[in-house]
């Protein structure tokens, strides 16, 4: 078999090279950790704002598009050729109060935020809909968001047990993760 | 069949194609650090603006198997079934032709020499393959930080795909059951040169069978890429982005049936004469 001295030289090179990526992984992870969950179901404190979820809907697309006819999002789900009987339109709404001395752009502080289901692991971009773009010191600003739920985005399995699922909606990841849940 | 494993692991390891098998991979992933990690690892908030739309530089986007958006998983990708069979592959073809297999013939059943050379092709396929992404994921861990994958949109493994729920709540699992895949699918592209040994006069051609049915393989995928067919391509399997909708069975049933082919096929050709 191998030589004893062939077998020592391998093992020394590995552990030496094992060792420098060890200090190298935990250096740069203490540096950088894993972010903070701030997760809640009655309201987070981001940006100067407390988020509140106020609620969660589930329309079929053309239900949708009927009761928000001003609201041209998925209003091409309607002449689609596809088949979007399984697709869902999640709307959620929340309350954006101000408690800082200045107004804040909603536009920058919550702009983009991603929705998620759990257990179906579902998640997709989240369009907000503004009535205002900014949120006055001390004002409150009612905000509704809605995401698209496509047989793309789920297993086939997991598509049926919607109403099951426990909805949430993220507005930052890192450092801190900001998510509001909605029972 | 211990003595011979031993006997064909000691080759293989001293053999110098496998020597030039792995540092094709090496270099590879050498290339892909010095030229996508480094980079990162010097401003890992590059771009990050706190907002979910970004996300601060991390391993799982930018080691070589997840690493999208430079050439070098696309060129590991491809010639993945080369080094698998580079490595020790065509060996049987060559102790068939310098007459080694008699020696040990003397001492040893046919059954016996090809049951542990396919064992060692296999092995050998895997490793050759497995060991570069491991030293690529060790050394991208030890410049970046191993942040748990943010949203879709970033990552692109979806809620369609295998594992999904995994990738976003323990990548590092997700990231492992991907290397244990390569292995295998090393180990199962390496043995199809053992299976076409017998049928072929050049070694170099032997090599190039299980590349060129992994391609024919890729073809027949992408033209029919909506058909049963279409699950069947090995380019997309190995991606860890997978294709959307991916079974978990597709791995199993792809990767059994040609480890089954060629270890039929191979070992039906213990009633050869070598002698």
């Amino acid at each position: 078999m191998f030589s004893k001295k062939m077998i020592i030289t391998v093992c020394t090179v590995f552990s030496i090279f094992l060792i420098v990526c060890i200090i190298g992984i935990v250096r740069i992870n203490i540096e950088y950790p894993n972010a903070k969950i701030e997760s809640s179901s009655d309201s987070i404190e981001y940006g100067g704002c407390t988020i509140k979820p106020i609620s969660k809907q589930i329309y079929e697309p053309d239900e949708y598009n009927q009761s928000n006819p001003d609201d041209f999002t998925y209003q091409y789900l309607s002449t689609s050729d596809k088949d979007i009987s399984e697709y869902r339109i999640v709307q959620f709404t929340v309350s954006v109060t101000n408690h800082s001395d200045k107004s804040i752009n909603l536009a920058r502080l919550i702009g983009a935020a991603e929705a998620y289901a759990k257990p179906s692991y579902w998640s997709n971009g989240a369009v907000p809909h503004f009535v205002h773009s900014t949120v006055e010191a001390g004002s409150t600003e009612y905000i509704y968001y809605t995401s698209l739920y496509t047989p793309v985005l789920v297993r086939e399995d997991r598509l049926k047990n919607m109403s099951n699922n426990k909805f949430s909606l993220v507005f930052s990841f890192y450092p801190i993760k900001y998510e509001i849940v909605f029972r | 069949m211990r003595q011979l494993l031993k006997i064909e692991f000691e080759r293989a390891f001293r053999s110098k194609t496998f020597g030039l098998a792995i540092s094709i991979g090496l270099i590879i992933v050498a290339l892909q650090i010095i030229n996508v990690v480094v980079p990162a690892s010097k401003n890992i908030l590059a771009g990050f603006n706190a907002s979910v739309a970004s996300y601060p530089q991390s391993v799982f986007e930018n080691w070589i198997g997840m690493d999208i958006t430079h050439p070098y998983r696309t060129i590991y990708l491809t010639i993945f079934p080369l080094l698998a069979t580079l490595s020790y592959g065509s060996s049987y073809f060559s102790d068939i032709k310098t007459g080694y297999i008699k020696n040990l013939y003397i001492r040893y059943s046919m059954k016996k020499i090809m049951q542990a050379k396919y064992v060692c092709v296999f092995v050998m396929g895997g490793i050759t393959v497995a060991v570069p992404m491991i030293v690529a994921l060790i050394v991208t861990a030890a410049f970046l930080p191993s942040l748990i994958p943010g949203n879709q949109a970033i990552f692109g493994v979806i809620a369609t795909n295998m594992f999904n729920s995994l990738f976003y709540t323990h990548p590092y699992i997700y990231t492992f059951i991907y290397l244990v895949i390569y292995f295998f699918y090393g180990g199962a592209f390496a043995t199809i040169a053992l299976s076409v040994s017998d049928i072929f006069d050049y070694s170099f051609i032997v090599i190039i069978v299980p590349f060129v049915i992994y391609y024919f393989l890729g073809v027949i995928g992408a033209l029919y890429n909506n058909t049963f067919l279409g699950n069947f391509r090995p380019q997309t399997l190995l991606s860890m982005y997978q294709k959307t909708g991916e079974k978990e069975w597709v791995f199993f049933g792809m990767w059994m049936l040609i480890a089954l082919i060629t270890y039929c096929v191979f070992i039906k050709g213990d009633k050869r004469d070598v002698l």
